[in-house]
């Protein structure tokens, strides 16, 4: 009983550390990555919570400006730096991506985001409820 | 739970008609949570498997105070229009359900359903162990298949619904009334999803399965008529998705019976506790 216990806390482990985080690769001279780069609901159309980390890390030292590729909304700057990390809690149903501006030249230097995805999607009839 | 019951040629023709079916939904749905989804028409499937840890306490007579073990099961959940089949015993409160719905307007619900209630139990007990002394020589309880309407009303995430089932398998033939109160709670990625409900049983039910007929009485086993009886229930159920396929899942289910149930010499206490973990796949 006490194997088959700690078996299941393996699978547990396992199955809990599949796609739910990004790669960083912190021996490059640059990257710019997402973590997670994925966020997991349990139903269609529900937001998805994740606590999300933004790394950056740039060659050159300079003022850049993380902002949301899409409205384009400043999320946080740094100036004269070449490395950041932007934290904060992300809650939607929506995927959300990021891009790393320099406000010097108006290059955007990164792109990355988070995708939402869901394990019950809403293709299936109105399930009946049962209780017992 | 599925034990006892003919369903052995259902589940053919499902796999056949699954297999003929030019329509398959990817995607599954659960119970409880999807209700504010509108009903599709044509045929419409998912399948989902489920492994987990159980431990529960046994209420029959004589047998182990805690049963214990590895419960794997399959889900399956058609539809076609107003025709649905679930299998789900991924959790607690689950089990087959047929059902057809007449009425499913303005979160009002009506539907002709047919279900397994109670599960069936002779001298070896439920779990098919060895002959029990205590309960050696008792006629054999079959599992019940009831059908009858339910009628449900939905406020947002919480439902209340109401059942009125009449066996027609012949193991007791008697009515059984039950009422459920059920509620969901969402937390960041969890999903809580809470039940209360009282059930009301007829005196076939209780005779059939708690009563002891003159054949049955031992010098230690008394004759036993009960009446009416009635079990309040109380079910706690959570669920994580861990992946895009595998969800978490544990739950707990408390019942308590009524005297009339209680008070039968075949039966070794008036309450009932199961707790579950588990995972589940989701096709």
């Amino acid at each position: 009983m006490y194997f088959r216990n700690i078996a299941y806390l393996y699978l547990l482990a396992v199955l809990l550390s599949f796609d739910t985080f990004a790669e960083v690769n912190l021996d490059s001279a640059e990257h710019f990555a997402v973590t997670p780069n994925k966020c997991i609901a349990l139903r269609e159309g529900r937001p998805c919570y994740a606590v999300v980390s933004v790394n950056w890390k740039k060659t050159d030292i300079g003022n850049y400006c993380l902002r949301n590729s899409k409205n384009k909304q400043i999320l946080q700057c740094w100036t004269s730096q070449n490395t950041g990390i932007y934290q904060y809690e992300f809650n939607s149903e929506k995927n959300q991506n990021f891009e790393l501006v320099n406000t010097k030249t108006g290059h955007i230097s990164g792109q990355a985001g988070i995708k939402v995805h869901w394990v019950y999607t809403n293709k299936q009839k109105k399930r009946r409820w049962r209780i017992f | 739970m599925l034990k006892g019951l003919s369903i052995k040629n259902l589940l053919k023709l499902l796999c056949l008609t699954i297999l003929l079916s030019p329509h398959v939904s990817q995607a599954s749905n659960r119970l409880y949570a999807d209700n504010d989804l509108e009903p599709t028409q044509g045929f419409a499937w998912d399948w989902s498997f489920g492994a987990g840890v159980y431990i529960q306490d046994s209420y029959l007579l004589g047998t182990e105070d805690t049963n214990q073990g590895l419960d794997l099961n399959l889900n399956i959940a058609l539809s076609y229009n107003n025709f649905y089949l679930d299998i789900d015993n991924s959790q607690l409160s689950g089990t087959l359900i047929l059902g057809y719905s007449v009425i499913d307007k303005y979160d009002w619900g009506l539907d002709i359903i047919g279900s397994n209630f109670q599960s069936g139990f002779d001298e070896r007990g439920i779990y098919t162990n060895g002959v029990i002394n205590e309960l050696k020589g008792i006629k054999p309880r079959e599992y019940d298949f009831d059908t009858g309407i339910r009628l449900s009303r939905s406020f947002k995430d919480t439902q209340l619904s109401f059942e009125l089932l009449n066996d027609i398998s012949g193991a007791h033939g008697g009515w059984i009334f039950n009422s459920y109160l059920s509620h969901i709670r969402v937390w960041r990625n969890w999903e809580f999803r809470s039940v209360a409900g009282l059930n009301f049983y007829s005196e076939k039910f209780t005779q059939y399965y708690y009563g002891i007929t003159p054949e049955e009485t031992t010098s230690e086993r008394n004759l036993y008529r009960p009446s009416n009886g009635y079990s309040v229930l109380i079910e706690f159920h959570a669920e994580y998705p861990i992946t895009e396929n595998w969800v978490f899942m544990g739950g707990v289910l408390s019942t308590k019976f009524s005297n009339s149930i209680g008070d039968s010499p075949i039966i070794s206490q008036s309450y009932q506790h199961k707790a579950k973990v588990g995972v589940r796949y989701v096709f």
